[in-house]
């Protein structure tokens, strides 16, 4: 499994968002993929915004919008829906 | 008709803020000029230096010193309130101003922008391109698994989110990038299954004896040295003349397979190892971010081993564009310290170009940046001829079932069956309306690369015979909802 260094890190504290349904603990500020991939879902080739892997549909107060995973911030209460790959 | 709001106006606008666009910005404030600053990255400091998320706090951040000299222009810079950043934005295209939208005004360029808050141009009389690199892909057989990814994208994680996305991670490629990578992530408690160079011991080590060059660049080269004596001392494989020959697994990486190389840079696929391991990082160096200069009308070259598609410039680094200047890896993937020395001097060439300082001025202020960027670039040359793959492997590699378009599933001999039943076409473009290789959302940037070697090897022409994907605004995909948001809720 990945893992979140702890080691001279100081995170704010864990907020929960919603990945296909299901519950996810992520950090504000973080990347939409590094929450994805700590949550075992994994669709980042370049993490850079080129590839357009990562594209995830993301709703936040009843907009909905595709995104880069890996250029999208956490933000408390996103729901993310990523295809089935 | 009605008439549309002014487009703003700036003097100064830099794509890109990375070493290049920060070195620019910090030698523009300093003759006073009004910057403005844009990256898709939510802060400062390029691909080298992603910044952890302002909601951390990281103690000892990137402390290598390697990063000394990028890190020191980053915090001359860094969230400085006399520069207009705009962050998390994408610069969708450098467009001809638009008489309608700018009152008439004809010089300079309008830039096409996509903010966190959607769509708008913006006028500029200067315009720097410092959009940096990334990392050139190698197709094989399973490199479309999740868990196959850039050695870059995995430092990424690491640099920026704190994070090791991953539990036992294969290194496969020809720059010593993946070196650092590894070393990263063996400090941060991940299992490291090996690093595999497709170089032999013997012709790295030839090129690193060179006197001078060890001497002018130590620094890289002790800490070279340092990583690999602590990855031998953590047990870590370090293989040379080897390279990834496939990649299994039911739904994700499961296991690597790779081959030995014989003398002559071919695979040897009798002389195979399988690593087990959940991530490959593909570290085969890097292409240059050129395409909103090609965008832009700009001309390119063709340098295989220096990131592809490179854009001409003159000595004060402006393009064939007028008023369009290019700095960083766009101009020859040379690494960060080159790129923040070129930002520099292009700087000196925008000052000039905008009639704030004479030609003698330019000159005397240049030549400190120039010395210094004339040291590195040896070493970047070097560095080079010692990263280079072998001649036919990205060819080798990508054997007939590999996907060769990631975005829309095209495999490399469906890919050359069609070329085959159409041998009329012999450019990028035509084998690209032809094939649908390129039309996805990366616009080709996965599979360019890999595209004009296939198609030139066919057709027995260059590279720059078949030239590059023609590149067309907007060069990143945007939304219908994005551009009409009234119309697409």
């Amino acid at each position: 499994m990945s893992s979140r260094i702890t080691k001279n890190v100081t995170r704010p504290p864990a907020i929960a968002i919603q990945v296909n349904g299901r519950e996810v603990t992520a950090y504000e500020g973080e990347s939409l993929a590094t929450a994805l991939i700590a949550a075992g879902v994994v669709r980042t080739y370049c993490n850079m915004g080129v590839c357009f892997d990562c594209l995830v549909e993301v709703e936040n107060g009843g907009r909905s919008q595709r995104v880069r995973a890996c250029l999208t911030a956490v933000r408390a209460g996103l729901r993310i829906t990523v295809a089935q790959a | 008709m009605t008439a549309e709001a002014a487009v703003e106006h700036r003097d100064v606008v830099i794509v890109g803020a990375g070493p290049a666009g920060l070195g620019a910005a910090a030698v523009l404030r300093e003759h006073g000029l009004d910057v403005t600053l844009i990256d898709e990255q939510p802060r400062a400091g390029g691909q080298i230096l992603r910044q952890p998320p302002r909601t951390f706090t990281v103690e000892r951040w990137l402390s290598a010193k390697i990063y000394d000299r990028v890190k020191a222009a980053l915090q001359a810079m860094n969230e400085r309130s006399d520069v207009d950043w705009r962050m998390s934005s994408s610069v969708l295209g450098i467009l001809r101003p638009s008489p309608y939208r700018t009152g008439g005004r004809r010089a300079g360029h309008e830039l096409w922008i996509q903010g966190p808050s959607g769509c708008y141009f913006l006028h500029a009389s200067t315009v720097l391109v410092a959009a940096g690199c990334y990392e050139r892909p190698l197709a094989f057989p399973g490199w479309t698994l999740p868990g196959v990814m850039g050695a870059g994208a995995i430092q990424g994680f690491v640099k920026s989110q704190q994070f090791v996305p991953g539990n036992r991670f294969l290194f496969v490629g020809s720059h010593p990038l993946q070196l650092v990578v590894a070393d990263q992530l063996l400090s941060a408690g991940a299992d490291v299954a090996g690093v595999v160079f497709t170089q032999r011991m013997r012709s790295a080590l030839t090129a690193l004896a060179h006197p001078q060059v060890m001497l002018q660049n130590s620094r890289q080269f002790i800490e070279s040295a340092r990583i690999l004596r602590r990855l031998r001392r953590a047990g870590v494989p370090v293989k040379f003349g080897a390279s990834i020959l496939r990649v299994e697994g039911a739904s994700a990486v499961e296991r690597a397979t790779i081959a030995m190389l014989r003398p002559d840079g071919t695979i040897d696929s009798d002389r195979t190892e399988a690593i087990d391991c959940d991530r490959v990082g593909v570290c085969h160096g890097f292409l240059a971010s050129s395409e909103l200069p090609r965008q832009a009308g700009a001309s390119v070259r063709w340098r295989e081993h220096e990131g592809g598609w490179l854009v001409d410039h003159d000595s004060w680094f402006q393009s064939s564009v007028g008023n369009l200047f290019v700095a960083g890896e766009v101009t020859g993937v040379a690494g960060a310290d080159a790129a923040l020395e070129k930002g520099r001097v292009a700087a000196i060439g925008m000052l000039r170009a905008l009639g704030r300082i004479d030609a003698r001025r330019a000159e005397q202020l240049a030549r400190p940046f120039r010395r210094r960027l004339a040291g590195m670039q040896r070493f970047a040359q070097l560095l080079h001829d010692l990263a280079r793959p072998p001649q036919h492997l990205a060819d080798s590699t990508m054997t007939g079932e590999a996907i060769l378009c990631r975005c829309e599933s095209i495999r490399r001999d469906e890919f050359e069956q069609q070329l085959r039943e159409n041998p009329h076409v012999v450019s990028s473009d035509a084998a690209k309306l032809l094939t649908r290789v390129g039309m996805g959302l990366c616009q080709g940037r996965m599979c360019g690369d890999n595209a004009v070697r296939t198609l030139a090897r066919m057709r027995g022409l260059s590279a720059a015979d078949v030239g590059p994907f023609q590149a067309q605004a907007p060069v990143k995909p945007v939304l219908l909802g994005v551009l009409a948001p009234e119309r697409c809720s």
